[in-house]
């Protein structure tokens, strides 16, 4: 598995869990297109703050090193990493190419 | 109004050398307070550090240090003007220095258009020797549960105590880090502590003594003693 369909896999199993909280009329559709933070997004607020925070926390376990998606840097980027999953992947694989060079 | 807050023109004065200044979007109290030697220190400055710094102009003092309660973006958002401007050391516990930098990111799924500049944070060592300021101890007591930092500052006869523990009502915001089980433990490891007569600052809404928030704050006494049953399930 390559290192993209990791973080994919990370993603996923964040909104997959978000979803076992949700009602039936609420699930979120899971795809690399599923918009995170957008006005066409199917999560609220405090939704994907959790999301942000169990795939920070799935990374820093996987990787072994500290790694935030929550600081100034994110929201300092020209295409906002919390649009939806791509960006969202595209964000993460940079700061672990950082971290561990693939 | 409270018998120990005079007059309602802000700042309003709620105990002796302590005045609190409300302000930004989620109306946070911050505290300027007299250090007794001519300078001033601030508890919590919020998203409104313009008013606050007029509030401490007004009343003479130098804000040379900031402690903060906890790390929200609502309580430590200002603190860097008073970094810039005054040179005021700002402190805060370890443990919420992940919540801090995180404040940004939850101001924008939010909806809050407001941006906060983060200052130098000097970590509180809650193990070491309280603070000396103007010749009196401050001191942190840790009070985690609202954020993994959380403190109550202690200073002379006033207790400020941030979003862990209101006169009215609980301090629950559903926002990452909080653990309810964790701000239960806290509340109660201190609430026979407490003199009834310690006049609590709060992070939103008014000071009130320790005894009349523990005789009537029903949702707090809820919180804290709901049997098995009833209580939240976090």
């Amino acid at each position: 598995m390559d290192r993209r369909e990791q973080v994919l896999g990370i993603i996923y199993a964040a909104l997959e869990s978000l979803n076992a909280e949700l009602s039936e009329d609420r699930q979120v559709e899971i795809g690399p297109t599923t918009a995170l933070f957008s006005p066409d997004a199917a999560l609220d607020s405090l939704s994907l703050v959790s999301v942000i925070i169990d795939v920070e926390t799935a990374l820093t376990m996987e990787w072994d090193a500290p790694i935030s998606l929550t600081d100034d840097r994110a929201m300092a980027r020209a295409i906002s990493p919390f649009d939806d999953v791509g960006t969202l992947t595209d964000y993460i694989l940079e700061l672990l190419a950082e971290v561990s060079p693939a | 109004m409270p018998a120990h807050e005079a007059g309602t023109a802000e700042p309003v004065a709620v105990g002796e050398g302590v005045w609190r200044v409300t302000g930004g979007i989620f109306s946070s109290n911050a505290y300027v307070c007299a250090a007794g030697d001519g300078s001033g220190f601030i508890i919590d400055p919020g998203l409104d550090p313009a008013k606050i710094d007029r509030a401490a102009q007004a009343l003479g003092l130098t804000p040379r240090q900031v402690f903060c309660t906890h790390g929200h973006f609502d309580h430590i958002g200002g603190a860097a003007h008073f970094q810039k401007a005054y040179g005021a050391e700002v402190f805060v516990h370890p443990a919420d220095l992940k919540t801090m930098k995180s404040g940004n990111f939850l101001l924008m799924v939010l909806k809050i258009a407001q941006r906060i500049e983060l200052p130098q944070i000097t970590p509180v060592d809650v193990t070491a020797a309280p603070f000396l300021v103007g010749g009196r101890a401050l001191t942190y007591h840790p009070v985690p549960g609202h954020t993994p930092g959380s403190c109550f500052i202690e200073y002379g006869d006033a207790l400020f105590t941030g979003d862990s523990l209101y006169a009215r009502g609980v301090g629950l915001s559903d926002l990452p880090g909080e653990d309810h089980d964790g701000l239960r433990r806290s509340l109660l490891a201190l609430w026979d502590k407490i003199p009834a007569e310690q006049l609590i600052h709060p992070g939103h809404g008014p000071s009130a003594r320790f005894g009349a928030i523990r005789d009537d704050n029903r949702a707090l006494l809820d919180f804290l003693f709901a049997t098995p049953d009833t209580a939240d399930a976090d």
